[in-house]
């Protein structure tokens, strides 16, 4: 049996972290939550995700300062990152796809449906989980 | 008022024409001559040749002086008018009772000089009305030359940009506008638009004041040149800071709706849709149903309201990239294919392969889905929608024709305004905003196109978006 493949999920709003927790487990992931910017950064460094699902409005570090310390992290630049985030205002998404992200997704245009079938097109999930969370 | 100079009326002066008057003179003298002639003796004496030769030479004189009175002398009178008018002297009338060709001559002097002094009126009185409009004018008004000295303005303008009089304003030395500018990339922009165009409409741009404050103007100018082929430049300005603040106002409660109300609106949403796959009772099952679809609706709503004020402020950068609008019709047709199908609906789409538009893709996909979903949703079960798409010169077509309920044609006037909804839409669906079609208005008049509408009442409506086409250079088929 191959081992669920990692996802760190960086969302301060503690009911959209939950839902999406809850929904990418189902779907076979092992998913790590952090509550802001700043533990995001620790636990991409501590745990080395396959993908990262970054919220971009988030305190202690934005979503933003997490990409750029990523990217000039030479053990970390190469993470696949996916903007998850509300805020549709063209600036942030001229910066995050300068700084290289793999999408950038409005979370209220998403179903979890929607979303798991994304995160699976860049991350093939691994075996459901036996049991719910 | 200079005295007039009248011709003095005498019987000669009756005859009409002036070959009458130079003959009557001329053959006056020589009937004389002739008379005269008459009465020569047989054998003439000296003293007869000299007095012959006396009466020929005043017959000579007489006729000459006769002539240059007769001719030379009205001609003398319109000249010395017509220098007078040419020195700037309108004043004075050219007054005669001649009944001859010159009497013709000078009466059209006159009527010349009453035309421009007429002329010289009204363009005096023009001239006074804008020069008050402009110095009332709550615009600002200024002109400027090459070197940047203002050659004139108006108290408005002062009193926008700090001064305390328009004598203050008009001491500053050249290159005033430099120092007004905030932002000097800006200022090069509108003076290389200047340059490259002769005028500019409706800059925008942020001046600092005197006291060092920052307005925002919107700017419309020109270059003109005068009647010695100097260039200057002449510009109106509004103050329009308020409309800026209240736009930056706008512009945070959007960011706010953005995300402070997203927010929360997207947990609702994915908290049902993770109760609806778990195990619960029907009666249960349906309340959740119910009040995910309710989420939906709302956050459906917030995005739409959130798009509208984006685009009417101006701040939705569009991408404008070619796409195929064609199989972007098929896309959107598949994804409601559910909707048209439980309602029994035939749904078609036509047309060529080669409809490719140049539009920001996103909001053009928005247009199209508000457009479909709409003839879908407004026509009866088992209806039929017929999408067709077209290339043509300049745009691409998509046409969208349903046998719905149609609209009437007071409605037809207003369909696209923001909130409108026509009566027999309320009537079928209750949950409509009225920012669909107005959503799709605002997205065509952005990527350069247009939504027009035709619909009999009952029998159906038929939709045309044009967008511009990608490749402008390829003739259409």
């Amino acid at each position: 049996m191959t081992a669920a493949p990692t996802i760190l999920l960086a969302e301060d709003d503690r009911f959209l972290r939950r839902a999406v927790e809850v929904a990418l487990t189902k779907r076979g992931y092992h998913v790590i939550a952090a509550v802001d910017g700043q533990e995001a950064l620790d636990k991409a460094r501590e745990h080395k995700p396959a993908l990262i699902l970054l919220d971009l409005l988030m305190p202690r570090l934005t979503g933003m300062e997490v990409l750029d310390a990523l990217r000039s992290d030479p053990a970390m630049n190469d993470v696949k990152v996916l903007i998850l985030s509300n805020s549709s205002k063209e600036l942030a998404m001229h910066d995050a796809s300068r700084l290289g992200v793999s999408g950038y997704w409005i979370k209220a245009n998403l179903s979890l449906q929607e979303l798991g079938d994304r995160v699976a097109t860049f991350l093939p999930p691994g075996p459901p989980p036996t049991t719910a969370p | 008022m200079a005295e007039p100079i009248e011709s003095p009326l005498n019987p000669f002066e009756r005859i009409r024409s002036t070959e009458g008057k130079v003959s009557l003179l001329m053959g006056g003298l020589a009937a004389l001559c002739i008379a005269f002639d008459l009465f020569e003796p047989i054998d003439p004496p000296w003293t007869w040749w000299l007095f012959e030769f006396a009466a020929v030479t005043t017959y000579i004189a007489l006729g000459t002086l006769g002539t240059m009175r007769i001719v030379a002398r009205p001609v003398r009178r319109a000249k010395s008018h017509i220098e007078a008018i040419g020195a700037g002297d309108y004043t004075r009338p050219v007054l005669t009772r001649r009944t001859d060709e010159f009497g013709d001559l000078l009466r059209g002097v006159e009527q010349t000089r009453q035309n421009l002094v007429a002329a010289i009126r009204a363009r005096d009185a023009a001239e006074q009305k804008y020069r008050a409009i402009v110095e009332r004018s709550v615009q600002g008004f200024y002109q400027s030359n090459e070197a940047g000295e203002l050659l004139a303005a108006n108290d408005s303008l002062a009193r926008m940009l700090g001064y305390e009089s328009l004598q203050q304003l008009l001491a500053e030395p050249a290159g005033i506008a430099k120092r007004l500018h905030v932002d000097q990339v800006r200022r090069s922009a509108f003076v290389r638009q200047m340059n490259l165009h002769g005028f500019v409409t409706g800059f925008e741009v942020a001046l600092r004041r005197l006291d060092g404050r920052v307005i925002w103007v919107t700017q419309s100018a020109r270059v003109v040149r005068d009647h010695l082929g100097r260039t200057y430049w002449e510009g109106f300005l509004d103050d329009i800071t308020e409309r800026k603040e209240a736009e930056q106002l706008k512009s945070d409660f959007v960011s706010f709706v953005t995300h402070q109300l997203r927010t929360p609106l997207s947990g609702i949403r994915w908290m049902l849709e993770l109760a609806q796959g778990s195990n619960r009772d029907p009666e249960t099952a349906s309340y959740v149903d119910d009040a995910h679809a309710s989420a939906q609706r709302l956050i459906g709503l917030v995005n739409d309201l959130l798009d509208v004020a984006r685009l009417e402020a101006g701040r939705l950068t569009t991408e404008p990239q070619p796409f195929d609008l064609h199989r972007m019709a098929v896309e959107v047709v598949a994804e409601l294919t559910t909707l048209a199908a439980a309602r029994g609906q035939e749904t078609t789409v036509d047309g060529a392969g080669d409809a490719v538009a140049l539009a920001d893709p996103q909001l053009a996909r928005q247009a199209v889905l508000n457009l479909i979903s709409n003839a879908i949703k407004y026509t009866p079960d088992g209806g039929r929608v017929s999408i067709t798409t077209a290339r043509e010169t300049t745009h691409v077509r998509l046409s969208i024709r349903d046998t719905g309920i149609g609209i009437s044609e007071t409605a037809q006037r207003r369909l696209f305004e923001k909130f409108f909804r026509a009566d027999n839409a309320q009537v079928v669906d209750t949950e409509g905003t009225g920012l669909g079609l107005y959503l799709v208005r605002l997205i065509a008049e952005r990527s350069g196109g247009a939504v027009t509408c035709t619909s009999v009442e009952g029998a159906g409506s038929t939709f045309t978006l044009t967008l511009p086409v990608a490749d402008k250079g390829r003739a259409a088929p």
